[in-house]
């Protein structure tokens, strides 16, 4: 469902050019949960604003159901990114003003949704999530794991193609972290959520399917779980978190 | 770097971020050394005995506005004492003593203040020869720009200055000192909460205030100093219970509706209003308060305006009337005028009582009228020519059997409709044509009150006398010194004194109360208003960051521009428009109740206090959109993500 091909990216000048991403390709099947782990500086987070649309690569596709991104009128953007794309950051971004609900909802009030559908939609999504409980308090009133599975939850009530999270346990406790990760996973494998994750935790990544490396703009290496359990996952992972060296090393 | 040097940056960066405030006080600034200027400028105070009153009216202006700008500049200093925390804390983290950051933040606000002042004197001094010249031409007289500089004014303007410094300082001193590192380090993760959480008290606050607005603004219309005041009380309680509840109801309002707050964008706009109201709901009630009293003072001096160009045009159309009821005998008053006024025409003559009051009673009956005559008043026809070719009016004849109508313009309608003969000494007249050229009937002791039959003489001669008049056109103003000859002149009698009317003098009285009333009433409207909408502006302003991220997110998640434009400029609106709404109404419905007890025929049409009051909008809203396209240009720049 997610193709991309050839992305490049570079920032400066003519004289005092820096790559931010170099040559990457890759691809995500529908309803698969991959992660992008690389080192601050290695090009993750551009990749993932290349893909949400926020930012436009210099070179190369990126399709998405078929469709190139890199091609999409700048007056047809917002709309699809509404329709499908979901955000989950590391710092929430839950407007404070609104309730959890009231977030959850957004999603779907900017999709111009039937008012007497909205309810309904977010409260099924809550309780998917585990937050039905939290609905009527404000972002300042629950905790960080709910936050973030709010989030989550505003991320996907739409049925959005694909779920784009950025660090999603950077600003979480170890409890809460794994509560969130074994949530998202659970999302992945019973309701078919894609996921694209972009992390610099071995641990976080291990919850996912398949791990990307990047070292530098470029794809460096390639993890694949298949049936061997988290554990061991983690553990290999960390192997090439060691080969990649550098500032990653200190990382758990 | 030392901590003076550190402050002194910090207020240079502060006035970049705060140039609304940091405009509001040069302005204040500006009108208070202006006024100032006034209170001590000698040749002000000799241009009428009342003058002299000017300057105890406006260092009572000044109380006010000196009391209202220190509100100003100690809720500023108190807001990014706020919002700023985090820095502060920082500082007395790093081991600066909270004794010293308190006088950090006071030697940066005071320079803001100084710098203000400074600019402020300067612009002041200009106003400040405007104010003088237009006062001069008030009085008509004449006034050669002379540019000087007044000490007085500016020591009065320091004083009033650091007297609003020296309570800031005190206020901000005790509020850093009270802190703990944690609450300035912490203090913006605390939570908006609302001021009265319970929904069954907000309920019936919310419908006492609404309750109390409805009487107040009721008990405002009855002109009665005594009701008007309990009316005064109700509506300031109405107004802070209104914005504190209001700002708690909107949320259960839309908790119980929630398809309603799903539809469009109302959740937005709702949510990011009602928080704002949370936290700032008595504030937004003393902007309303500032702003109701803002229109009030606008209007009412739209209302005396009208009423003083009436007057001066009313009163008297000859340059000099003396009118006695006992005696035609002016000789006294003659020999005074011979010798000290040129006269270019004079004429003495009679005003006489008809037979009846049917024109009087006809008039009480149908138009806005009053009067202290017992008969009509009648003119003879020779008396009634000359006096009109005296003013300057086109001749006009009078046909046998006829009697010609001569009134005030307003009245002229109500005259028309009346058809009847009238009867003097028995004889009938019809009624022939009605001139409203003005005519000395403002009051009584002219030519008639209102109106005067003007007849064939051989009929108005055969009835009693009711006033004798010695009317001229002169060649030099009759006000000031021989305006008070003229008056010293009356017999003693405390019953029967003679009434003497001069244009210049009315025009003098009227120029007094034109600068005694409606320069310090602009003078309070106008810092009023700039204080209101500086504290709006500056609370939407500061929360640019906050709207920027919010913005953000949502473009994120993939909302229109076009929609986010239209989603901000709703919040924008309804924030600039909740404190007016009500001050608006509360203003209009005060206004048109004062234009009542105008004198009859002040208004001259039904257009007019519908012009009044729209004159008296027009201002307060042009002035007040300066601000609001200043920061709404400003925050659209800031807080829209690029397209």
């Amino acid at each position: 469902m997610l193709k991309i091909e050839n992305v490049e990216k570079y920032y400066g000048s003519k004289n005092n050019v820096t790559k931010a991403l170099d040559r990457i390709s890759f691809e995500v099947q529908r309803g698969e949960f991959i992660a992008i782990m690389g080192a601050s500086g290695s090009g993750k987070t551009t990749l993932l604003n290349c893909i949400a649309t926020i930012d436009t690569p210099s070179a190369g596709n990126i399709f998405l159901d078929g469709v190139n991104v890199t091609e999409i009128a700048p007056q047809d953007l917002a709309r699809f990114r509404r329709e499908k794309l979901g955000f989950v950051f590391q710092d929430f971004n839950l407007l404070d003003t609104l309730t959890i609900e009231e977030n959850i909802a957004l999603a779907l009030t900017i999709n111009h949704v039937d008012a007497k559908l909205i309810q309904h939609r977010v409260h099924t999504v809550a309780e998917q999530l585990g937050i039905e409980d939290v609905l009527n308090k404000f972002p300042y009133q629950v905790s960080g794991g709910q936050k973030q599975r709010a989030a989550c939850a505003r991320a996907m009530v739409h049925k959005q193609s694909l779920l784009l999270a950025d660090e999603p346990t950077g600003a979480l406790d170890s409890k809460s972290s794994k509560t969130l990760l074994e949530m998202m996973a659970d999302i992945n494998r019973r309701i078919d959520v894609t996921i694209l994750m972009v992390t610099h935790d071995a641990y976080s990544a291990s919850y996912a399917g398949r791990v990307l490396f990047l070292k530098d703009g470029r794809l460096f290496n390639e993890l694949l779980k298949d049936t061997q359990p988290r554990q061991a996952f983690y553990h290999e992972i960390l192997d090439v978190l060691a080969l990649l060296g550098g500032d990653i090393s200190d990382v758990n | 770097m030392t901590l003076t040097k550190l402050s002194l940056r910090n207020a240079r960066n502060q006035t970049s971020d705060y140039l609304v405030y940091f405009i509001t006080i040069i302005i204040a600034a500006a009108l208070i050394y202006a006024f100032n200027g006034l209170v001590v400028s000698n040749e002000i105070q000799g241009l009428s005995m009342t003058m002299q009153n000017l300057s105890y009216i406006i260092v009572s202006a000044s109380i006010v506005v000196v009391l209202i700008i220190g509100w100003l500049i100690n809720y500023t200093m108190r807001f990014m004492l706020t919002k700023r925390s985090r820095e502060l804390g920082t500082y007395i983290l790093l081991g600066i003593e909270p004794r010293k950051v308190a006088q950090m933040f006071f030697v940066e606000n005071l320079a803001i203040g100084i710098v203000a002042l400074g600019i402020g004197v300067c612009i002041g001094n200009l106003i400040f020869h405007a104010l003088h010249a237009a006062i001069f031409r008030l009085f008509s007289t004449a006034h050669t720009f002379r540019f000087s500089f007044s000490v007085q004014a500016l020591g009065l303007t320091v004083l009033y200055f650091a007297v609003i410094y020296l309570f800031a300082l005190l206020k901000s001193r005790k509020h850093i000192r009270k802190m703990k590192i944690y609450d300035l380090i912490y203090f913006e993760k605390q939570n908006e909460s609302a001021a009265i959480k319970k929904s069954k008290s907000r309920k019936r606050l919310f419908t006492a205030s609404l309750l109390c607005g409805i009487i107040g603004t009721a008990l405002l219309t009855t002109l009665n100093l005594k009701t008007n005041l309990i009316g005064a009380v109700l509506l300031i309680f109405f107004l802070y219970g209104f914005f504190m509840s209001f700002s708690s109801g909107i949320p259960s309002y839309y908790e119980k509706r929630p398809t309603k707050k799903y539809q469009g964008h109302k959740l937005l706009t709702f949510r990011t209003l009602s928080s704002k109201l949370s936290t700032i709901g008595v504030t937004m009630a003393t902007i309303a308060l500032l702003f109701t009293a803002t229109l009030v003072a606008e209007g009412s001096g739209m209302v005396f305006y009208t009423q003083f160009q009436r007057q001066s045009e009313m009163v008297t159309s000859y340059d000099l009337l003396i009118s006695s009821r006992s005696t035609s005998d002016f000789s006294r008053y003659e020999a005074y005028i011979e010798e000290h006024i040129p006269v270019r025409q004079s004429r003495t003559y009679e005003t006489y009582e008809g037979d009846d009051d049917n024109i009087s009673q006809h008039l009480l009956n149908n138009a806005d009228y009053w009067t202290y005559l017992e008969k009509d008043t009648v003119l003879k026809m020779s008396d009634y020519s000359a006096l009109r070719q005296m003013l300057g009016y086109e001749p006009v004849t009078l046909h046998d059997g006829q009697y010609i109508l001569h009134c005030m313009d307003y009245l002229a309608p109500a005259l028309e409709a009346y058809g009847k003969e009238v009867a003097i000494g028995g004889t009938l007249l019809t009624k022939g044509p009605i001139y409203t050229e003005v005519f000395t009937q403002y009051t009584w002791d002219g030519n008639g009150r209102g109106f005067i039959i003007v007849v064939p003489d051989e009929l108005a001669g055969a009835q009693p006398v009711c006033n004798y008049i010695y009317a001229a056109m002169t060649d030099i103003a009759v006000s000031g010194t021989l305006y008070e000859s003229l008056i010293a002149l009356q017999p003693d009698t405390t019953d029967d004194h003679d009434m003497i009317l001069s244009k210049a003098a009315q025009a003098e009285e009227n120029a007094s109360l034109h600068a005694m009333i409606l320069f310090p009433l602009y003078y309070l409207s106008f810092v009023f208003m700039m204080v209101a909408a500086t504290i709006l502006s500056i609370h939407l302003l500061s929360d640019t960051a906050k709207l920027k991220q919010q913005y953000q997110i949502l473009y994120n998640f993939g909302m229109d521009y076009k929609e986010m434009k239209k989603s901000l400029n709703r919040q924008f609106a309804l924030f600039y428009a909740m404190p007016t709404i009500p001050a608006i109404i509360i203003c209009i419905t005060f206004l048109f109740s004062f234009i009542k007890v105008l004198d009859p025929g002040t208004i001259a049409s039904t257009a007019q206090p519908f012009f009044i009051i729209g004159t008296a909008l027009l201002l307060f809203l042009a002035i007040y959109a300066v601000y609001i396209i200043a920061s709404h240009k400003s925050l659209k720049r800031e807080v829209l993500p690029q397209q």
